[in-house]
């Protein structure tokens, strides 16, 4: 098992982070435009905090709605209390259609509980649809973005790969890679048995999963094959249709800086007797994976997430040791604690410290998710175990140093002593100066 | 002014809104145009003859036959449990989708489409090419205002909101057109 | 005359003493009579950041004694008065008499271009500093106090001072306390930005309200061999 430490020291000299910044930069940008063109984004940020808060205060009565509803339309609901259950669920759902691909339209829940290798490995055919993840399902990659899974790979990385995988003769044109992908991803469409898409929300009135895409991909995957599974996180519910356009007003522009995604796809129940085309049933898998053990605790608004990325684009953390440095599906500030309260200490204890608590996270959040609150107190919670030794016993000193006036004054005048001899600047350190001089100097001789 | 020229102008500021934010978003809006020219719009804007999927009814009449009189074979399609692979095989032809559209969103360019008997969803989908029709009288100025409970969500499997053609930007944020669903969305405003 | 007491900081007592000075020299033209409290050490931060928080609490029940008084609390840097703003009372909440304290103490307390500007209604100290500048406004003051606006309006008063702007004025430095020393490479290359950003902009000083960002970037910058120089903001006031 790897450190943060040790897997950012590779990610900053990636030399796919210039693309990353590129990327994230566009999304900012993007961003920043649709916020300031919509006078009312504030206030539908407020409103879209406290659906979500509303929802988490009574999840369990939410989801109990939730189900009722998609049974009375027809479909069904499975609830899943870790990764291995869920994989279970779908598993058994999908046993009698070996032959025929798995078709897949991106899904931050499906990472989570690894469920393309699960398949794959009791002989089914997966594939990913969505351009960027079925880019990184080639490269047998994790997504380096929550939204853009293959945002640091060139179009020559891109172009090599489908030579090497597709048998097409290599090209580095963007819009001929899309046809490339369009041609082999349709002929797979068509053909498969199960489509097996995230859900963006759940609507509890009314029973719909709501799936937010661009590209087309995510509703194909839900028309096509005569089985629909959606695998929803437990908290990705909203109360009613009101509240979701709410949410879907705040989503994509935070995400993409677009007005509305391309597709907004509600989906509700499988096609009615009286419909020509769409699945003939739907499953939604409602995945819990400690979720719920955050509710009423200090990580509970951590839930409030719609998964929207921009966190990811304002970190500089991120921006700068990439997303494979926080070697979990979820990157960056939401991962940072995310990680850690669904994973476990033991893997993700030291994510809460790939922070400088700049509040950059928060200040783009659209539901105000308190991040660095919530890093900080994970700090409090790992700090016995994920503390750099040399650096807890250095604040130690220095406490014992700073309640002890007298101490303290000594030490100061004897550091300005020590400043009138010595190097004008300190180039190297022991100890824990050893992290500031490795890459920085210390102004000393006045 | 009185209060219906006041309602008018105001109906023109949105349908204008919605006209420049489909473009924004790379679609094509034609119109505001009575019901007979929206059909010989429709002829032109179709292209090359070949294979299309539409709706029973796109909110024009005699637009199937007109389609078919210039050299276009509408596909039915309606797929059960046993056809439905064979079925599917069949949309590798389809070059065009037609249908209506429930609903407009000016602030966004985004048009609302209900599934439903007669109303595959694969011909907002599976085409290079999808042209709606849309009434003027259903074009709101925000998504509250369209009002997603007004579509009624619930009653049938599936209702879309479509901002604009298909997009990517999976490689290097490269906008392209039409990955998986059309490239080209063509709605043509009715006005009456 | 106006009594302040002035929070010196950890940071600048042990590296930085001339913003001490300086800090003296800027209230004292602003028409302040300043005390410095003798006992004064760390508001907590290094510890609270890094998670110790019985380490932070055992500072912060110091700094209550030391700051015990009515008078206004000036403090030379955006994060520390952040932390005695928002944290020092929340570190209190199982001892009502000890939160009253703090929040009694966090009442007071202002940073130094904030208490010039908001409080005092100066923006001009007589200052003259002959050089281009370009302003890093630091991560905490700016998010959580909302600094920025007040240290422009001072810099923009000082005579024959050249403003520039960043280009991402609003990015951190990559410092973020022990963040500095636990992660110094991802630290490192979020600084590398910021310094590239700084000598695109063609200025000669980097001017900051914290010293400790400054301290950061002085490294960088002597590392990579600049010749451009920080300076604390009350330093460049402070000048004539």
């Amino acid at each position: 098992m790897t450190t943060y430490r040790e897997r950012s020291q590779v990610g900053v000299v990636d030399p796919r982070i210039a693309a990353l910044q590129r990327g994230t930069d566009r999304f900012r940008s993007h961003r920043a435009e649709a916020v300031s063109d919509f006078a009312e984004m504030d206030e539908m940020r407020d409103r879209a905090r406290a659906i979500r808060h509303r929802v988490l205060a009574d999840l369990s009565g939410y989801v109990e709605q939730f189900t009722g509803s998609v049974e009375r339309v027809g479909g069904r609901v499975h609830r899943a209390a870790d990764s291995e259950e869920a994989r279970k669920i779908i598993s058994e759902l999908v046993a009698d259609r070996i032959g025929a691909p798995i078709i897949k339209s991106k899904s931050m829940a499906t990472e989570e509980i690894g469920l393309n290798h699960h398949l794959e490995a009791l002989g089914h055919e997966v594939v990913e649809t969505d351009l960027g993840e079925f880019i990184i399902q080639l490269a047998a990659e994790p997504p380096v973005h929550i939204i853009a899974p293959a945002l640091d790979r060139t179009r020559h990385e891109i172009g090599q790969l489908f030579s090497d995988h597709l048998g097409v003769p290599f090209t580095s044109v963007p819009t001929e890679l899309n046809q490339i992908a369009r041609l082999h991803l349709r002929e797979i469409f068509l053909r498969a048995g199960v489509g097996i898409t995230g859900v963006n929300f759940g609507v509890a009135a009314t029973g719909s999963v709501v799936t937010v895409t661009n590209e087309g991909n995510g509703r194909l995957t839900s028309t096509t094959p005569s089985l629909h599974i959606a695998v929803m996180g437990i908290e990705r519910l909203v109360p009613d249709l009101a509240d979701l356009e709410v949410m879907l007003e705040v989503l994509a522009r935070s995400a993409t800086g677009q007005r509305l995604s391309v597709y907004t796809n509600i989906i509700t129940g499988p096609r009615r007797v009286d419909e020509p085309d769409g699945p003939d049933a739907l499953e939604v898998v409602i995945l819990d994976n400690r979720r719920t053990s955050l509710l009423g605790t200090e990580l509970e608004e951590v839930l409030g997430c719609i998964r929207c990325g921009a966190c990811l684009n304002a970190c500089p953390v991120y921006r700068h040791a990439g997303g494979r440095s926080y070697g979990s599906v979820y990157p960056g500030p939401i991962g940072a604690v995310l990680s850690p309260a669904l994973f476990g200490f033991e893997q993700f204890g030291d994510l809460p410290y790939a922070s400088t608590l700049c509040g950059a996270c928060l200040e783009v959040c659209p539901i105000r998710i308190d991040l660095p609150r919530m890093l900080l107190y994970l700090r409090q919670q790992t700090a016995a175990t994920h503390l750099l030794p040399s650096v807890a016993r250095g604040v130690r000193y220095f406490t014992a140093l700073g309640t002890r006036p007298a101490l303290w004054r000594g030490g100061v005048r004897l550091a300005s002593a020590l400043r009138r001899i010595g190097p004008r600047w300190i180039t190297r350190m022991p100890g824990p100066g050893r992290g500031w001089t490795s890459t920085r100097d210390l102004p000393w001789r006045r | 002014m009185d209060f219906d020229q006041g309602s008018a102008l105001a109906t023109m500021s949105v349908i204008g809104e919605f006209v420049e934010r489909l473009a924004a978003v790379d679609g094509f809006a034609h119109g505001p145009m009575p019901s007979p020219n929206a059909m010989a719009t429709a002829i032109d804007l179709s292209g090359d003859p070949g294979v299309y999927l539409g709706w029973d009814d796109v909110g024009v009449s005699r637009m199937h036959q007109s389609l078919q009189a210039v050299g276009w074979r509408r596909l039915e399609h309606s797929i059960s449990t046993e056809n439905r692979l064979t079925e599917q095989q069949r949309m590798s032809e389809v070059t065009l989708g037609i249908t209506g559209a429930d609903g407009g969103i000016a602030r966004s360019g985004s048009i609302a489409l209900r599934s439903g008997p007669g109303r595959p969803r694969m011909a907002s989908l599976i085409a290079g090419t999808h042209i709606a029709f849309l009434s003027v009288n259903r074009v709101f100025p925000t998504l509250v205002d369209l009002s997603l409970p007004s579509l009624d969500p619930a009653s049938v499997s599936n209702v879309v909101l479509i901002t604009g053609p298909s997009r990517t930007g999976d490689i290097e944020q490269q906008l392209n057109l039409g990955v998986h669903g059309p490239k080209q969305l063509h709605v043509i405003l009715i006005s009456d | 005359m106006v009594d302040v007491s002035l929070f010196t900081t950890c940071l600048v007592q042990g590296l930085y003493p001339q913003v001490i000075e300086a800090t003296v020299e800027v209230l004292s033209r602003a028409g302040c009579q300043v005390r410095i409290p003798k006992a004064q050490t760390c508001c907590g931060q290094a510890p609270f950041n890094t998670g110790l928080l019985e380490e932070t609490r055992r500072l912060a029940t110091k700094i209550l004694d030391d700051l015990e008084g009515s008078e206004p609390i000036v403090v030379p840097s955006g994060s520390c008065a952040d932390m005695l703003t928002h944290h020092l009372p929340h570190l209190f909440e199982d001892s009502p008499e000890l939160q009253r304290r703090a929040l009694a103490v966090s009442q007071r307390v202002t940073e130094l271009s904030s208490f010039l500007v908001d409080q005092l209604g100066v923006t001009d100290l007589g200052a003259r500093f002959d050089a281009t500048v370009a302003f890093h406004n630091s991560c905490h003051g700016m998010r959580n106090l909302g600094l920025g606006p007040q240290a422009a309006a001072l810099l923009a008063k000082v005579d024959s001072l050249r403003l520039v702007k960043l280009s991402r004025p609003e990015e951190c430095c990559g410092f973020g306390g022990l963040f500095a020393v636990e992660l110094p490479e991802v630290s490192a290359a979020i600084m590398a930005s910021k310094l590239a950003d700084v000598e695109a902009s063609g200025a000669q000083y980097v001017v900051g309200g914290d010293a400790s960002c400054l301290l950061h970037l002085a490294g960088g910058l002597h590392r990579r061999q600049s010749a451009v120089e920080v300076k604390h903001l009350a330093e460049v006031l402070a000048s004539r």
